[in-house]
């Protein structure tokens, strides 16, 4: 009998969706989906892939990583020196070439993220400006379905609405927003601070009651009148928050702050590492772990969740729409940089950076986002992620998963840091050993629930067929390096590391019902204020 | 006996050298050597294609004989040995090298000595832009070795260079010892503007005819009869730079800076 029917016999699932945690069970796939077995006992598969002895979990997710857009562009163009050492991606008959470093090109990050069984990452910081940019260069990223988050949390129009005290529009306007650049979220990197920056050199510490110069607002304001009207439009994924004085001993408070700001509201907390310092008066030698804190607060509060933006030890680019803090980092490390002001909406900052292992305060960084991990209780409150590049190469996901399964390991690591680092942080005293259970939700059930993605992160029946297939081993780093094969809605993409296929992936973004009648008052602004055309605004199609 | 390689026919497509050093070739056959793969235009094809080779490379050293001017990264990252190029040579000549010799008769293309961290470079005509400088991007140009130009050189000599020495017998192009970090540059010859802009340590030695124009941020300290001059002058006879030393006995005038940057640089001007 003729049919589409793929199975893949054999394989021990983890699908932490469905409650099902390493069982033995046949998987079956038609049309990039996961389907139901047929009723019929007689139907006999086209296509059999045999699992027996493997591991089979969804496709990953990367739900805050930095590949594609301007400032992605812009770290390629400022770091010819960083890929000209790199091993270069060589073409073959169904890939293209490219070059690594911590800023890959377009298609080599596509081929290295299906390679490492992700099949999902979001970019988490396109202004709507350039947002074609963006769309542009995901065209050329294959192998993975792709969204970005839209910047927002320093846009004119938003402050001005929150000021006026203009819910109706603030809503209308982030709704437009979001479909006119085809974003997937609104993203809020440093609210109010990015531009109280632009207005007053110096002032990095924007705390949430300070005012933005000019718009009279709060960055308190900002955040809590978004997240409202992102919960109004019904958001997938409502709001993604880069909190205020990233990177400031003491600035522990203000992430609290923020967290207690949302109330009861759904609210994603992103590279949280960089946000749970202790210590104060901007010395950097004062900084200590406040995880326990922090953490204590989301596992009390289950509408709230975390990536952590793990740093690991090596040279990276640190790239961010947060302008103050590429200033401040660029200052620090006497090293080259990049500012952008993009007009009525965002900023940006990239530089070099080497996190030094003997450094009190690289080290630091590390443990406290290993304690992240280890102290949210539930694991489906918090997401592996490396803020790619920014804590470090999306390439270091396996490295991660061995030192949240492997305690002994971690501790070897720990021991090779600074020695201060025990005192300043609790990750000595932490025994918790992730399970495979674990893993596969916080690299791909987690952020898909978070992300409000229904058919993905899951193997039931309607969920995409993005599978990873991996061989087990002792040590986990090797296991989740090179997985065994790699499906992207049916498609064999990558077996045992080599590229099969590369699908073109899909845009997920949200097409928000929003009001509107608000549209000619955001036009008026805009034809007022924009170096570009209303028409020429967004992404086309 | 030296291995000989010489270009099979005029090329108009440049040619990638890089890593075909005498360290490399040493015990190697000829066979070996010409199936070794150059990157020929944006091909790789075996060097046999686009080269003659013959000789014995046993002893280290290597001989370029003709223009190789579209030749790129000849003697970069060699660690030993000697190479000799008979007429010009293209860009990256010595780019990271270690250690031994290159010899250059005719001129040379851009970044000659790039990164090099020890050795000796040796050119009689003249040389492109970024002597002894940092790649695209790079923190950090040459950090050690000397690099001798008889003839004239472009601009930003000794981008971000760290320590060794640059001497020019010609003139100079705009900017010399860019944004230095340390490290010593002569030049007898004419220098165009900018020089030492950015520097922060190190020393230029400018024995023109002519002053060039320097920027404000730089600070006269005076006249000086300092013992860099002559000291230099002498190992520059020594290794066979200059014939005589005159020019490094008189006296010169000393000014410090970039003050835009650490302002630790020292410049010294002939009268
Ligand atoms: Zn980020």
């Amino acid at each position: 009998m003729e049919n589409n029917f793929t199975k893949i016999c054999g394989g021990t699932l983890y699908d932490p969706t469905n409650g099902i945690d390493g069982e033995v069970r046949d998987l079956w796939l038609a049309d990039g989906k996961i389907v139901a077995p047929p009723s019929d006992p007689h139907v006999r598969p086209a296509r059999t892939i045999d699992a027996s002895g493997l591991v089979v979990m969804p496709g990953g997710i990367d739900m805050h990583c930095h590949i594609a857009g301007p400032k992605v562009n812009a770290a390629r163009k400022l770091r010819p020196d960083d890929r000209r050492d790199a091993e270069p991606v060589h073409r073959t008959a169904t890939t293209r070439s490219g070059t690594m470093g911590s800023v890959p090109s377009t298609f080599a990050t596509g081929y290295k993220y299906a390679a490492l069984g992700y099949t999902t990452a979001f970019d988490a910081a396109v202004p709507p400006l350039l947002a074609a940019h963006a769309h542009a260069e995901f065209a050329d990223t294959p192998c993975l379905d792709k969204g970005c988050y839209l910047l927002m949390g320093n846009n004119h129009y938003v402050m001005q609405s929150i000021r006026d005290k203009e819910p109706a529009k603030l809503r209308s306007f982030i709704g437009w927003l979001l479909s006119r650049g085809k974003g997937y979220a609104p993203k809020l990197v440093n609210p109010g601070g990015v531009e109280a920056w632009k207005h007053r050199d110096g002032s990095r510490s924007t705390g949430l009651d300070d005012t933005v110069p000019h718009f009279d607002v709060t960055p308190r304001q900002i955040i809590s009148e978004v997240a409202q009207a992102a919960a109004d439009l019904k958001l997938p994924h409502p709001v993604h928050i880069h909190c205020n004085q990233l990177g400031m001993p003491g600035n522990w408070r203000t992430t609290l702050e923020t967290m207690q700001a949302l109330e009861n509201r759904c609210g994603h907390l992103t590279h949280i590492q960089f946000h749970s310092y202790g210590g104060g008066d901007a010395d950097e030698g004062t900084s200590s772990s406040k995880v326990p804190q922090l953490a204590d607060y989301i596992n009390s509060h289950p509408q709230l969740t975390v990536d952590v933006g793990q740093v690991l030890f090596g040279e990276t680019t640190s790239m961010t729409g947060d302008g103050p803090l590429g200033h401040f980092l660029a200052n620090l490390y006497g090293s080259k940089w990049i500012s952008s002001d993009v007009e009525m909406e965002a900023g940006c900052g990239i530089s070099p950076i080497e996190y030094k292992n003997k450094s009190l305060i690289h080290a630091l960084q590390w443990a406290i986002g290993l304690e992240w991990y280890l102290l949210v209780e539930d694991p489906w409150q918090v997401v592996m992620s490396t803020d790619h590049p920014n804590g470090g190469s999306f390439l270091a996901y396996p490295q991660i998963i061995r030192l949240l399964m492997d305690r002994t390991y971690r501790s070897d690591m720990l021991k090779s840091c600074h020695p201060d680092v025990t005192k300043r942080s609790s990750l000595a005293d932490l025994d918790r050993e992730y399970s495979l259970n674990d893993i596969a939700i916080i690299t791909r059930a987690g952020p898909a629930k978070i992300l409000g993605l229904a058919d993905k992160g899951h193997l039931g029946p309607g969920a995409a067929a993005d599978i990873t297939i991996y061989t087990p081993d002792d040590d986990k780093e090797t296991m989740f390096e090179l997985p065994r094969m790699v499906i992207k809605a049916g498609e064999m993409v990558v077996e045992q590391g080599e590229i099969r296929s590369t699908p073109q992936g899909n845009i997920l973004h949200v097409d928000a019902d929003y009001d509107r009648e608000v549209e000619p008052d955001i036009k008026a602004w805009f034809e007022d204020t924009y170096s570009v055309r209303w028409e020429n605004y967004g992404v086309e199609g | 006996m030296a291995i000989c390689v010489s270009l099979r026919s005029a090329s108009t497509i440049p040619i990638d050298f890089t890593g075909l050093t005498p360290k490399w070739t040493q015990d190697k056959s000829l066979g070996e050597i010409e199936k070794r793969k150059v990157l020929h235009g944006r091909h790789q094809i075996r060097l046999a294609e686009i080269c003659r080779v013959s000789g014995d490379p046993s002893d280290g050293r290597m001989e370029f004989d003709g223009d190789f001017s579209l030749a790129h990264g000849i003697g970069a990252a060699m660690t030993l040995g000697s190479i000799h190029v008979s007429s010009n040579a293209g860009c990256n000549v010595g780019l990271g090298m270690q250690g031994g010799k290159i010899h250059v008769k005719g001129a040379v293309g851009d970044f000659l000595g790039s990164e090099m961290r020890g050795g000796t470079i040796r050119v009689d005509g003249s040389a492109g832009n970024s002597v002894g400088g940092a790649q695209n991007g790079s923190r950090r140009g040459m950090t050690g070795g000397t690099i001798l130009i008889q003839g004239n050189v472009g601009d930003h000599v000794g981008h971000l260079m760290r320590r060794g020495l640059i001497a020019v017998r010609g003139n100079a192009g705009k900017f010399l010892g860019y944004n230095m970090l340390a490290g010593t540059i002569v030049v007898l010859g004419t220098c165009n503007s900018y020089a030492g802009a950015g520097m922060k340590r190190g020393t230029l030695i400018l024995l023109g005819k002519s002053q060039p124009v320097l920027l404000p941020t730089f600070r006269l300290a005076g006249k000086t009869a300092s013992p860099v001059l002559p000291l230099t002058g002498r190992h520059l006879k020594s290794v066979g730079f200059i014939e005589n030393t005159a020019r490094f006995a008189e006296p010169c005038e000393l000014l410090h800076g970039d003050f835009l940057a650490l302002g630790k640089g020292e410049l010294f001007l002939s009268n």
